[in-house]
């Protein structure tokens, strides 16, 4: 018992004798990091202030189009958009309750918050398939409606661009969530086996 | 009658300023007296130097945006730990592990008071230990690490939300798994 005492005291001195040096320097200047954390704390709450403000020039957008677009077509699509951004602002809302807590909680608690909250990711991103999916039908009627307003018969270059566009579009979002699905299932997976990594 | 006698903002203003300020002064002083405590702790979570800068500043801001709600309800300490090992865990979580570095070498921290030669037997020894430390699985490195910072049974089991029992089963594996460790790499005879 002493011997183990011994031995443990050993590796105390051992491991509060060093610093581990970082990368960007091994001294700690609290006052200078103090700085870099408020630049970090304005620099989230500008970034949710710009998902907000987002959604809110998307919005604008689409009801500035089908006043300027009073065609039928034009304004039932446009109204669709925003009934779509506007469910998917609310889902978001409500899909983050009660995981706004503090880093501050025991161990437990915050391994259970965590496990939560990439559950609540996983559900997101069902929801975001069902968007792209649901904007997708309505962006291909509207494109071609587009296309033949007044009675025009565009060239194939046309729907080659229009269509490539929005197939560019929908395969690029398609490639992000399907990375955003596999990241999610792996950090849950590790986050059920207790955060360790396998 | 004047507005600003009715509405002190100047008075308002000033409060928040201070209480600011007070804030700042408070973090200020808990990285100076933590910080190098906490680095320790951010090492047994990432093994490449860059991304345990990115982890540690990580703590460092979710300990600016805890701090103003922290009421004193445990010790500053039990506090400061609690935000490192959560983020350290997600951390964990979420990354690709990285390849375990040989450390030996890279980070050894010399004793410029001593010969070269045992300045050098030490820096490898402590070396040898953190590496050690580090490949544990999470568990039992938790409370090692916090056991090798001088925290108790009972702070590290309100750092964990575990029983102090529970403190002790993990700590004596934990123990074992080092001692493991250190005689395979030549450590413990």
């Amino acid at each position: 018992m002493i011997q183990e005492d011994h031995e443990l005291s050993a590796w105390m001195d051992d491991w509060q004798s060093e610093e581990p040096r970082s990368a960007t320097g091994p001294a700690l200047d609290a006052a200078a990091i103090l700085r870099q954390v408020k630049r970090r704390s304005l620099g989230l709450k500008l970034l949710t202030a710009g998902e907000l403000l987002l959604a809110a020039g998307a919005l604008l957008g689409l009801t500035l189009f089908a006043l300027r677009h009073p065609d039928p077509m034009d304004v039932a699509v446009m109204a669709s958009f925003c009934l779509l951004t506007l469910a998917a602002l609310a889902f978001a809302l409500w899909n983050r309750r009660g995981l706004w807590k503090p880093a501050a909680e025991t161990t437990a608690a915050y391994l259970a918050l965590a496990r939560n909250r990439a559950r609540r990711r996983q559900e997101a991103l069902r929801v975001s398939w069902g968007l792209l999916t649901a904007e997708t039908v309505l962006f291909i009627p509207w494109i071609w409606h587009a296309l033949h307003t007044d009675g025009r018969h565009p060239g194939s270059l046309s729907y080659t661009l229009a269509y490539g566009y929005l197939a560019f579009v929908v395969g690029a979002m398609t490639a992000l969530l399907a990375w955003l699905e596999r990241w999610t299932r792996r950090e849950r997976a590790r986050l059920d086996a207790g955060g360790e990594c396998k | 009658m004047d507005a600003v006698a009715i509405l002190p903002v100047e008075g308002i203003s000033e409060r928040l300023e201070g209480r600011l300020e007070g804030l700042e002064a408070r973090y200020e002083r808990l990285l100076r007296e933590h910080g190098p405590a906490l680095r320790r702790a951010t090492a047994g979570y990432e093994f490449d130097p860059v991304r345990r800068e990115d982890l540690f500043q990580d703590i460092c801001l979710a300990i600016w945006q805890a701090l103003p709600r922290f009421r004193g309800d445990s010790s500053e300490r039990t506090f400061l730990f609690r935000i490192a090992h959560n983020r350290g865990l997600t951390h964990r979580a979420r990354r690709r592990p990285a390849p375990t570095a040989d450390l030996t070498e890279a980070e050894e921290v010399a004793d410029p008071a001593a010969t070269p030669e045992a300045a050098a037997h030490d820096g490898q020894r402590r070396a040898r230990l953190r590496d050690a430390v580090r490949r544990l699985p999470l568990e039992p490195q938790q409370v090692l690490t916090m056991t090798l910072e001088g925290l108790t049974p009972r702070d590290i089991a309100d750092v964990l939300g575990i029983t102090e029992n529970n403190v002790a089963v993990r700590l004596s594996r934990a123990r074992r798994l080092l001692r493991d460790t250190l005689a395979a790499a030549g450590e413990i005879s």
